[in-house]
């Protein structure tokens, strides 16, 4: 496995995550609990974020 | 493209990797599929400006390649390929109404558009809004249009533009940045065309322009988004390149550390008086590792430094393309980011020099350490061959006594042997009869069987040790003790006759 498809696949998992915690944030039926689960929904988005990022340059720079 | 005579008020840029097919495809089809399905019901001809995605074709290097491109009057629909980018762009052409308004529903259009795009998985590369001031607006208002944009988009730290409708005096912080650069007239049909950049706004996900010009259309469709295209490459490559040299700076400063602590250890301190091989052996294997890590680390800034030269070669050749070449013209855009990438890759140079350095001083501790290994076995090698050289002379001396004392036993038995043999002879013959035989000829035989038994001995010993009976010393000592014997024999007869 290389390191472009291993960072597709940590994507693909960040993306089940955070749409795992917003299905526990629609459910939750206390506030405290459904903050905490949209808490973990931008955690997970920020990840995703950050690993798109990188694979974006990894892309765009294997060539060399 | 706009037909003649329609106006473009806006521009929205949408960058994908070119290898990224799929999502290309995706947010084509979100994005253009609905104005050319519009068309298709209205003329049916507009069927066939569906587009169909020509992915395989090649632009020429470092231009824009228009490739397909639909519209619905409102808005068109491009599909255009640069080097190692794909962009989509989305062209708002100036309707009835406010022109403002026209902003701020393109506006809201795009954000819906990333939004649906996000769900959907497509990953973005980049993107870039360009407001477009008309080159009249300027001529009769001055820089007015585009103090009224920059001052519109200038607050807007996130990515929230603040609405067009609110204050616009509170969204204009004197703080606000903008890079302007005077583009060529040629491009924009002539006037005094120029692009105005909101670096302020960096760090948000979209990039901002504020273009005026009376054509654009060249600017919006094909140069601007070889420049743009550009920045945002040298962007993400240097952003990158700056978290691998953080890295490489910090592993490299681990590394002199190490080797220096190394060489300390070795010159100075008590290391030094009591070497080990194999703990030097250990530290020639760690210096190796070491080595190997600075090259490899080498060998990642010498390909970012060349990546950002082939870069900056080629966003050098853009800026030319685009920008006035007149004396008195500007061009805060270009010189912005030649410095700021400029400056990375000289950053990247310093560390590639560094990381030279750093590998020569790892090439020389492991020198140091070979020498004193080798120095160790010299050492070792020398007292070795002063101790063979003691055990040899011992050896001899050992010899020289052997022999001494063979000599001596050699004798004894030879004067034992002697002595006995005459005086058994003369016994067993008789005093009066031993007298017939001169002493002379008594001497001579007895002394010959004492040679013969003493050399004898001595041979047979050493055809004992050399396991061999090939050995004529002892063949003739047996000759001798026979001869001398017969010789005896030979005496006492011719004795025993005289006396008889």
């Amino acid at each position: 496995m290389d390191m472009i498809q291993l960072i597709e696949e940590a994507i693909e998992d960040e993306r089940r995550a955070a749409e795992k915690y917003r299905m526990g944030a629609e459910i939750a039926e206390d506030p405290e609990t459904r903050t905490f689960f949209e808490q973990l929904v931008s955690w997970e988005q920020g990840h995703e974020r950050i690993l798109r990022d990188r694979l974006a340059a990894l892309k765009l720079l294997k060539d060399e | 493209m706009p037909e003649p005579g329609r106006q473009i008020i806006a521009a929205h840029y949408l960058y994908l990797l070119k290898e990224d097919g799929e999502s290309l495809r995706k947010l084509w089809t979100q994005l253009a599929g609905p104005a050319a399905a519009a068309r298709s019901s209205g003329d049916a001809a507009g069927a066939a400006a569906m587009p169909l995605l020509a992915l395989d074709e090649e632009p020429e290097p470092e231009r824009c390649a228009i490739m397909q491109c639909v519209g619905d009057g409102d808005m068109d629909f491009c599909l255009a390929m640069l080097r190692n980018l794909a962009v989509i762009e989305v062209v708002r052409l100036k309707g009835a109404g406010d022109g403002e308004q026209q902003w701020r529903d393109f506006l809201r259009f795009i954000d819906g558009q990333r939004r649906q795009a996000m769900a959907e998985g497509i990953s973005l590369f980049g993107e870039t809004t360009m407001l477009v001031a008309p080159q009249e607006t300027v001529d009769a208002d001055g820089d007015a249009a585009c103090d009224l944009i920059s001052a519109r988009l200038a607050p807007a730290s996130t990515l929230e533009l603040p609405g067009l409708g609110e204050s616009p005096e509170a969204a204009a912080a004197p703080a606000c940045r903008r890079l302007a650069s005077d583009l060529a007239p040629e491009l924009c049909g002539g006037g005094n065309p120029r692009l105005t950049q909101y670096p302020g706004i960096e760090n948000s996900a979209v990039d901002y322009f504020v273009l005026r010009a009376g054509a654009p259309e060249r600017i919006v469709s094909t140069v601007f988004p070889e420049l743009d295209s550009l920045l945002k490459e040298l962007r993400r490559a240097v952003a990158f390149f700056r978290e691998q040299r953080d890295t490489i700076v910090e592993e490299n400063t681990s590394i002199d550390k190490q080797v220096g602590a190394l060489l300390h250890r070795q010159v100075v301190t008590m290391d030094a008086a009591n070497p080990d091989t194999a703990e030097l052996e250990n530290r020639i294997a760690e210096l190796s590792r070491m080595f190997g890590l600075l090259t490899t680390d080498s060998l990642m800034a010498r390909q970012a430094d060349k990546r950002l030269e082939k870069d900056l070669g080629a966003l050098r050749r853009a800026l030319g393309r685009m920008m006035a070449r007149e004396p008195d013209s500007i061009d805060d855009i270009g010189d912005h980011y030649l410095e700021l990438y400029g400056s990375e890759r000289e950053a990247i140079r310093v560390v590639s020099r560094d990381l030279d350095h750093s590998r020569q001083s790892a090439e020389a501790a492991i020198g140091v350490v070979r020498t004193r290994i080798e120095l160790i076995r010299a050492e070792e090698g020398s007292q070795l061959q002063s101790r063979t050289r003691g055990l040899l002379d011992q050896m001899v001396k050992l010899q020289e006594e052997g022999m001494a004392l063979q000599v001596a036993a050699g004798l004894i038995e030879f004067v034992l042997i002697f002595y006995y043999v005459l005086i058994s002879w003369e016994h067993l013959l008789g005093i009066e009869q031993s007298e017939h035989i001169s002493a002379v000829m008594r001497i001579i035989p007895v002394m010959g069987l004492a040679a013969g038994a003493s050399l004898g001995t001595h041979f047979l010993a050493r055809s004992i040790k050399n396991k061999t009976w090939k050995n004529p010393g002892m063949w003739i000592s047996a000759v001798m003790i026979f001869a001398s014997l017969a010789g005896i024999v030979l005496l006492s007869l011719s004795a025993a006759r005289d006396g008889g």
